[in-house]
């Protein structure tokens, strides 16, 4: 089979395309699968996360996934955030000073995210730890990191990648995984029935969780919408058969034109935010419980 | 009055990063047989970096499960927090009161809106 892969931007119509060539590929009986790419435009970097989940799904569902015709300049952009170097090209031999590699990480790695971070985060127009806005982006990210391991049961694992737009002014880190999904996650904890919209919308909320066993949860994602909000930034995710995005204060959600097989979450930065994170002392420890 | 025992949660985690619950649930396993016993606790978050909420809804926000409130006021303490730390602990804690007072009936409430939404 050969598929002809079109431009994959960061948004739902992205994943959509990226959920189709999954279900048509897996739909056919031949275990071959030729990626052309000679068609493409356009292919925002940050997107090679979801699209590893993808063609990892295939390569484990045993059909031989090869990549083929790549565009100038986007060899150059795929080679040298290596996801063309995951599926048999040589690897660059020089390092994109914009790009967050593609790196696939096992359930059991989450240490090595946080090398990850450290190795490649620097010099992408986040300021350091020390500053309120590098540590919540860190935090931000550890956050959605942590969900994907938790929750996800993910047997490929989490797939990260991402990509700094300077003229832009911002930064897109995508973290993709090929689990359980948010929407079948919530619907077989509770015994529900919902559509996968109104799953995500479920989990979205503050305080919602599929943990059990007497562990609170939900806050995470509560306050990644906060600091999304804050420093004006995007904040989307793709689970099965739902779609929502927040974006200048707006958000939406809808179903996505064919089911993601697992679940992305891209958090986009606005690099050019200046203003200060440092909490004022609200709360005092001797009120905190 | 006796004096409490101190977790220092960067011995017990091994990492100044606390972005893991299961790294959490390490925190918790000392703290929640010392809680029962009825033994003051003061967590120390010395040389830690790096808080998610995840981490302290296991190492802290579960303990709402096993003991009231008035209870885990009197015994439980922090100390070596920053500030944006320390509010980010208190919404944890505040989710977790509202987690353990109501959550089935507030799911519940949820899917029979939805429910309705849709007839």
């Amino acid at each position: 089979m050969i598929y002809y892969l079109p431009n994959i931007v960061s948004d739902d119509a992205g994943f959509g395309e990226l959920a189709t060539l999954s279900a048509r590929a897996l739909a056919e009986e031949s275990p071959h699968l030729e990626v052309n790419l000679s068609r493409l435009t356009v292919f925002e970097a940050n997107m090679a996360a979801p699209l590893g989940v993808v063609l990892n799904k295939l390569t484990d569902a045993l059909k031989v996934v090869t990549i083929v015709d790549v565009p100038q300049p986007m060899e150059a952009i795929l080679r040298r955030n290596g996801l063309l170097a995951a599926f048999g090209y040589p690897p660059a031999t020089t390092k994109s000073p914009t790009a967050l590699p593609y790196q696939r990480f096992k359930l059991q790695d989450s240490s090595l995210f946080a090398q990850y971070l450290q190795d490649h985060l620097p010099g992408k127009g986040i300021p350091t730890m020390s500053s309120g806005l590098g540590k919540l982006f860190q935090q931000s990210l550890f956050e959605v990191f942590e969900n994907a391991i938790f929750h996800s049961n993910s047997p490929l694992g989490v797939f990260v990648c991402g990509q700094f737009f300077p003229l832009k002014q911002r930064v897109d880190i995508t973290i993709a995984d090929a689990g359980i999904t948010i929407p079948r996650k919530v619907n077989e904890t509770f015994a529900w029935d919902l559509n996968a919209s109104d799953a995500l919308a479920w989990a979205l909320k503050e305080g919602s969780t599929t943990k059990r066993e007497g562990k609170p949860g939900g806050v995470g994602l509560k306050l990644l919408r906060d600091f999304i909000a804050l420093n004006q930034g995007r904040l989307q995710i793709a689970s099965g058969g739902a779609y929502w995005e927040f974006n200048a204060g707006t958000e939406i959600i809808h179903p996505l034109s064919c089911p993601f097989p697992g679940t992305v979450v891209n958090l986009e930065i606005n690099t050019a935010d200046n203003k200060s994170y440092r909490l004022a002392n609200e709360v005092s420890p001797e009120n905190v419980f | 009055m006796s004096e409490p025992v101190i977790i220092r949660v960067f011995d017990v985690v091994g990492t100044p990063l606390c972005v893991s619950s299961a790294d959490g649930q390490l925190v918790y396993d000392k703290l929640a047989p010392l809680l029962r016993e009825g033994r003051k606790v003061a967590i120390s978050f010395a040389q830690v970096e790096t808080l998610i909420s995840a981490f302290l809804n296991t190492a802290i926000g579960q303990i709402y499960g096993e003991l009231s409130e008035d209870r885990v006021r009197e015994l439980l303490s922090v100390r070596d927090m920053l500030p944006e730390d320390v509010a980010l602990l208190k919404r944890v804690i505040d989710n977790a009161k509202r987690y353990f007072a109501n959550q089935t009936a507030s799911d519940q409430a949820w899917k029979e809106e939805v429910d309705h939404d849709e007839e």
